[in-house]
């Protein structure tokens, strides 16, 4: 094979998992509107375009199995087949089945796959007419049974992983640019003569794929670009005192900002494929099950940061599949309950000053509180007689000791934990609260910062050296008057501060490894809060506040505790940031227990 | 092609008293001693990071971490910006001597008497106007080999 063909054959690859993700949704819009020639028009083409370029890079296995598909669709579309939930589920499997080829041969040119069972049955489904099949489409446990058979779908012969989790891997590595699907197909609708009007004026905005890495690239030199340009700045009047390079220097500072404007949003996308994604979960789990759900998605043009997102997909898929699984009732306990017997799932995006918030609720039994409690004090993760608030209690679910083991099922045991889920986001920066009320449904509520790449920091000195702290880790800092200090034989130095006594750390002695030389009435301390207890730590002295570019350390000082990245400061030295919380929260936890024992002694 | 060429090459750098030879194709560049920040907690040897044109990366000081007593003149003191697949890292070095071609027959076996466990950073010694050269394995050197990205990259590398 010459490079010529490789290229050729990646490319196709590339388009063709970009098809793939555009392409899912038009398969479940035709399960709800059979009738739709839209969507049928849609999918015809999509495996009409993958069939002719498949064959044209020489990928004749693939063309193959797109040739006996187009079949199938053609007698949809000509109107000789109802596509009952028999044929969309046949459909949707020849797409999952199609989604493994193109990753493994992704990860292989020379991959070769067990097409001909699954065309044995598109076939099967031609000669039938669909006739038999929409009769039995008609019975909802047939439908059942076709969902339920995994091992029907791992047709793959290659090390490829299970369908459905190469349908998601080849949505995202065609995510980059696939944000947009939709367009792309109206962009096809548009050369034809039946295209909506409303295609037209969609159209108009084009989109150029350009690789992760180099936004990257381009975002690191922006911050290069923004320091130097602030050098300049500060040097403005001092140094050069020609009024054109001067005035220069200004008009450079406004398009730097622009320029630094415009690299960062490049990383954002909008949630809109990630959130589709859900549509194809909720129809899988919530026919396994057999209970009836509809999902409505609000806000999937809420954009948020590329990496951001696809770490987020994991713990979405989880929290969705829960409701389905844990959340939403069986039609007839819901019909009992006097509910509708579909249950509703509404997944909510929406920005809040610098946050992205997921929401995902469902109308389903909801949590009772009460039980968690007795679960969480028989699996030891709550002392008998501990008190908690409803809200407290139903936050123990993401403990780790609610072993995930004894809830598996079908659906939900995928090996992903609510813990799993909750350090996911909290190590993206984020949040995540559950809300319930009994009998009327839950509310799984994360919050993500925008982006990872910039925070807002504050620069102290400590010791000889400069750090940066983050503000979202600072409650305020002050300069203590004498009085406020006192030493606690056993915690040492403490700070009263409105009636709240907390500890004082030393910074210097925990990142110089020497005590602070500067009396503490002489520096400044700097207020935080881990666990419901607050802490202060001693700094020298604040330097000034500023927004934060944060770069990654690299990984042989990863690992240290402590550190959430570095930065570049103004005059180009680098620095580390501190993780205050990280840094103390031991110590803190020691000390709050060490309180709460006395109260109750 | 050009790779292949180069190869064989290595730069040669002093220590001490001491010669010693890192595979040229894993040189990104070599800086005069830069500024650095000090990491806080980390062994001596980490010396500490620096910016390197927008890119934070570490430096550490080989001396120390081998044990080899810095040379009396230090005016020639520079810093070899390695290359990884994912990252940089900077090594402090007396000075920079030249680049040399040594085919792998060249490249001798260390002598059998092993007496320090440091001979297990020696990849082999390169004999040149009868100096010895040591040829050293930095990833192993700076106990970096258990870094997952690092061990990837071996991998990637035997099965190539």
């Amino acid at each position: 094979m010459d490079d010529f063909e490789i290229e050729l054959k990646t490319e196709f690859l590339e388009e063709a998992s970009e098809l793939l993700d555009g392409v899912e949704q038009a398969f479940l819009n035709l399960e709800d509107d059979p009738s739709s020639e839209d969507v049928i028009n849609q999918i015809f083409r999509f495996v009409h375009n993958l069939k002719g370029t498949s064959r044209a890079v020489g990928f004749g296995e693939v063309a193959e199995f797109t040739h006996e598909l187009e079949n199938l669709i053609l007698k949809v579309k000509n109107k000789e087949m109802v596509p009952g939930t028999e044929v969309v589920s046949l459909l949707l499997r020849c797409n999952d089945h199609i989604a493994g080829m193109v990753n493994g041969l992704k990860e292989s040119l020379d991959a070769t796959f067990e097409s001909q069972p699954l065309i044995a049955e598109i076939k099967a489904m031609i000669e039938s007419g669909g006739q038999a099949s929409a009769d039995q489409a008609e019975q909802p446990t047939s439908d059942k049974e076709d969902v339920a058979q995994p091992d029907a779908e791992v047709l793959v012969t290659s090390e490829v992983p299970a369908t459905d989790v190469s349908s998601i891997n080849a949505a995202e590595s065609g995510q980059a640019a696939s944000s947009q699907p939709e367009q792309k197909w109206d962009n096809d609708q548009t050369k034809k003569p039946k295209a909506k009007p409303k295609a037209k004026a969609k159209a108009e905005e084009e989109y150029l794929r350009v690789a992760l890495k180099k936004i990257e690239e381009l975002n690191n030199f922006v911050g290069e670009l923004i320091l130097t340009q602030t050098v300049l700045e500060q040097r403005r009047f001092h140094a050069i005192r020609d009024d054109l390079a001067n005035k220069s220097i200004s008009q450079l500072t406004k398009i730097s900002k622009e320029i630094q404007d415009i690299s960062m949003s490049m990383r954002l996308v909008p949630l809109r494929s990630t959130f589709q994604k859900m549509n194809r979960i909720v129809r899988d789990t919530s026919g396994t099950l057999a209970k009836k759900v509809n999902l409505t998605l609000e806000g999937q043009d809420t954009e948020i940061d590329k990496t951001i997102l696809e770490s987020v997909i994991d713990p979405l898929v989880h929290i969705v599949r829960n409701a389905v699984d844990h959340g939403i009732e069986v039609p007839a306990d819901r019909t009992a309950a006097g509910k509708p017997e579909a249950g509703e799932i509404v997944l909510r995006a929406y920005h809040q000053g610098n946050n992205l918030v997921i929401e995902v609720n469902d109308d389903g039994k909801g949590m009772d509180p009460s039980v968690i409690r007795e679960k969480a004090v028989e699996k030891g993760v709550l002392k008998p007689g501990e008190e908690t608030s409803d809200l407290q209690a139903l936050q123990l679910l993401f403990h780790p000791g609610f072993s995930t083991k004894e809830q598996v099922s079908e659906v939900s045991g995928r090996g992903v934990g609510m813990d799993v889920v909750k350090t996911n986001i909290v190590n993206l920066g984020g949040e995540v609260l559950l809300s319930s009320e009994v009998g009327k449904g839950s509310q799984c509520r994360i919050q993500l910062p925008l982006t990872l790449a910039i925070i807002d920091g504050m620069v102290a000195k400590v010791g000889d050296d400069r750090f940066i702290f983050p503000l979202s880790q600072i409650r305020e800092f002050l300069r203590p008057s004498r009085e406020m200090i006192s030493h606690i034989t056993g915690v040492g130095m403490c700070l009263s501060l409105r009636g709240h006594v907390m500890p004082i750390f030393d910074l210097s002695k925990e990142l110089n490894g020497k005590k602070s030389e500067v009396a503490l009435d002489d520096s400044i301390c700097i207020v935080c809060r881990v666990h419901g207890s607050f802490f202060c730590v001693q700094v020298q002295d604040i330097l000034n506040q500023q927004q934060i570019v944060v770069k990654a350390l690299s990984p042989d000082i990863q690992n240290q505790k402590g550190f959430m990245g570095g930065s570049i400061l103004g005059d180009g030295q680098p620095a580390f940031i501190v993780d205050i919380e990280e840094l103390y929260r031991d110590r803190v936890k020691e000390i709050g227990t060490q309180s709460s024992l006395k109260e109750g002694a | 092609m050009s790779q292949e060429l180069d190869a064989n090459k290595y730069m040669e750098f002093s220590l001490g008293s001491e010669k010693y030879a890192v595979p040229l194709l894993r040189v990104r560049e070599v800086i005069s001693i830069p500024a650095v920040t000090p990491i806080p907690r980390a062994p001596a040897y980490f010396h500490g990071i620096m910016n390197l044109r927008g890119q934070i990366i570490s430096v550490m000081d080989l001396r120390k971490k081998l044990g080899v007593q810095p040379g009396e003149d230090l005016s020639e003191e520079s810093v070899i910006i390695l290359s990884y697949a994912e990252f940089h890292l900077g090594i402090v070095v007396d000075s920079i001597n030249r680049v040399l071609q040594a085919e792998d027959g060249e490249i001798k076996q260390v002598p059998v008497a092993k007496v320090a466990t440091k001979a297990e950073y020696i990849d082999g010694v390169i004999e040149r106007e009868n100096e010895l050269i040591i040829k050293l394995n930095v990833e192993k050197a700076l106990s970096l080999e258990d870094l997952e990205c690092i061990r990837n990259e071996q991998k990637e590398q035997s099965a190539a």
